[in-house]
C-alpha cells in the first residue's frame, strides 16, 4: 500500500490486512463492472427515443405521446439497480467489519485487554473500526464518484428537451 | 505503592467486591487467595481499569490511567496476546508500545522455555501459551504485574521451574500480585497472603508471621475460610444413609 498510510497500524495485531484489502478492491471493481451496465438501457432508452422523434405522428398519437410517453425516465430510475451495491456494500463492510473486529479481540484470546492497557486511548478503536470505517467510505466515494459520472452522461448525452423537469431529473 | 481505597463492583445483583481496601508496596510477592467468585480477577480487572468500579485506586499517588498504565502489566489464564502473531511479531509489538520493554529479560525467558519465535500464538500449546503470557507480563517492564492464575493447565515441573525463575528474576522495584489456588505450591514463593471471600478481604498475612507461628499457609487459609475439614465425610455418610 501507499507509504504514506501503513495500514499494518489500522488493522489488529495479526490480521492478515493484505488479503482483506486484495478481496475489497476486487468487490469495488466488480462493482464498478457492474455499475457498467446502467449504460445499455440507458442508451436503449434514447434510441427509442430517437426513433420516436423521427417517423411522422399525427395528432390522435401526438395526445397519445402526452398520456404515454414522458420522455427520458428520471436518471435514478435508470441507475438505481446498478448504483444501490454501493451503499449496501459500504453498509455490510462498516457493520460485520466492525463487529467481526471487535468479536476477534474476544476470540481464541482477551487480546482486547492489551489493546485497552496501551497508553494511547484510540489505539484499541482505532484497530477494531478504522478499517471497517476506511472501506466504507471509500466504497461511499466511488459510489458518489460514479453516480456523479453517470449522472453527467444522463445530461449532456440527452437531449434537453426530453429530459424530465429541473429539480425531478435525478430522483424524478 | 498501589493502593485500593473501598473498590466495590457490582455486576447486575450480585455485588464482587464490597469495598476493599489493599495497600501493595513495591517489591513484594503477594499471593491472592478465595474461591471461585470470590472476586480475584474482578479485584485484577478493577485495578487495570478493564471493569468500572466504585472507589479510588492509586498508583504512587496518582490515579490509574493512561498516563500511568504502562506500570501495570498482567497475565492471565484468559490470555491477552494475540492468536494470529508470532512471538517474534509480539515482542515487537511490546517494544514498541512499551518504552520499559525489557528485551533481554523476554529474550531469556522464551529460550529458557524454549518458545518458537516464528510460530502464531494459536499453534502453541495450553502450556506454552500460558509460559508465553506470563514472559510477556514480566517483560513489559512494569513495576506491577498482576497474575490471575496463569499456570492453569500447566504442568507441575512447569509451574516449580517458573517460580523458581520468576524468584531469580524479579528485582526490588518489582512487585507480583499472584491470584492462584495452587496455595501449597506458592507458599515458599510468595511473602503476603491476601485472602478475598465474597468480595471482602477477609485475610491478610506476611507469610514470615505465619512462620514465627508455625502454621502453613495452607492452614491459614482453611482457618480463615472456616473450612470444615469433616464436611466431606458428613455429606458421604447422609448420601450413604439414605442409599443414594
Amino acid at each position: 500500500m501507499a507509504r504514506g498510510l501503513d495500514l499494518s497500524r489500522l488493522a489488529l495485531p495479526g490480521q492478515d490486512w493484505r488479503q482483506h484489502t486484495r478481496f475489497y478492491f476486487a468487490v469495488m471493481l466488480t462493482l464498478s463492472v457492474v455499475s457498467l451496465f446502467l449504460l445499455p438501457p440507458y442508451l436503449n432508452e434514447r434510441q427509442a427515443l430517437l426513433e420516436r422523434g423521427q417517423h411522422y405522428v399525427s395528432t390522435a398519437e401526438l395526445l397519445n405521446h402526452f398520456v404515454a410517453y414522458p420522455g427520458m425516465p428520471p436518471f435514478w430510475t435508470l441507475a438505481r439497480r446498478f448504483l444501490t451495491p454501493f451503499p449496501c456494500v459500504a453498509a455490510v463492510y462498516l457493520l460485520y467489519g466492525a463487529v467481526n473486529n471487535f468479536l476477534r479481540c474476544r476470540s481464541g484470546a482477551r487480546s482486547d485487554y492489551t489493546l485497552r492497557r496501551l497508553r494511547d486511548p484510540w489505539e484499541y478503536r482505532r484497530r477494531c473500526f478504522a478499517l471497517p470505517v476506511l472501506a466504507a467510505l471509500l466504497c461511499l466515494l466511488l459510489f458518489a464518484l460514479l453516480t456523479g459520472v453517470y449522472y453527467a452522461i444522463y445530461l449532456r448525452f440527452t437531449p434537453p428537451e426530453w429530459l424530465p423537469p429541473a429539480g425531478q431529473r435525478f430522483w424524478g | 505503592m498501589l493502593e485500593l481505597k473501598n473498590v466495590k463492583k457490582r455486576y447486575g445483583a450480585k455485588e464482587a467486591l464490597k469495598g476493599v481496601d489493599l495497600r501493595l508496596p513495591r517489591g513484594e510477592i503477594v499471593g491472592l487467595f478465595g474461591e471461585n467468585g470470590a472476586g480475584k480477577t474482578t479485584l485484577m480487572k478493577s485495578i487495570l481499569r478493564l471493569v468500572r468500579f466504585e472507589g479510588d485506586i492509586t498508583l504512587d499517588g496518582e490515579s490509574v490511567g493512561r498516563s500511568n498504565i504502562e506500570k501495570l502489566s498482567f497475565a492471565t489464564s484468559e490470555h491477552s496476546f494475540f492468536p494470529d502473531l508470532t512471538a517474534r511479531a509480539h515482542r515487537d509489538f511490546y517494544a514498541e508500545h512499551f518504552p520499559t520493554f525489557l528485551e533481554k529479560r523476554y529474550a531469556s525467558l522464551t529460550d529458557f522455555f524454549a518458545l518458537p519465535a516464528d510460530k502464531a500464538l494459536k499453534s502453541f500449546s495450553t502450556g506454552q501459551k500460558n509460559q508465553f503470557e506470563v514472559v510477556l507480563a514480566l517483560s513489559q517492564g512494569a513495576d506491577y504485574i498482576l497474575m490471575d492464575e496463569p499456570f492453569a493447565g500447566n504442568d507441575v515441573f512447569n509451574r516449580e521451574d517458573f517460580y523458581k525463575v520468576l524468584l531469580g528474576l524479579l528485582t526490588e522495584r518489582e512487585t507480583v500480585l499472584l491470584s492462584t489456588h495452587l496455595i501449597e505450591e506458592v507458599s515458599d514463593f510468595i511473602g503476603r497472603a491476601v485472602l478475598l471471600r465474597d468480595g471482602v478481604i477477609v485475610g491478610d498475612v506476611q507469610t514470615e508471621e505465619l512462620d514465627d507461628r508455625g502454621e502453613t499457609l495452607l492452614d491459614y487459609v482453611k482457618t480463615t475460610y472456616h473450612y470444615r475439614a469433616d464436611r466431606v465425610a458428613r455429606a458421604l455418610e447422609e448420601m450413604g444413609e439414605d442409599g443414594t
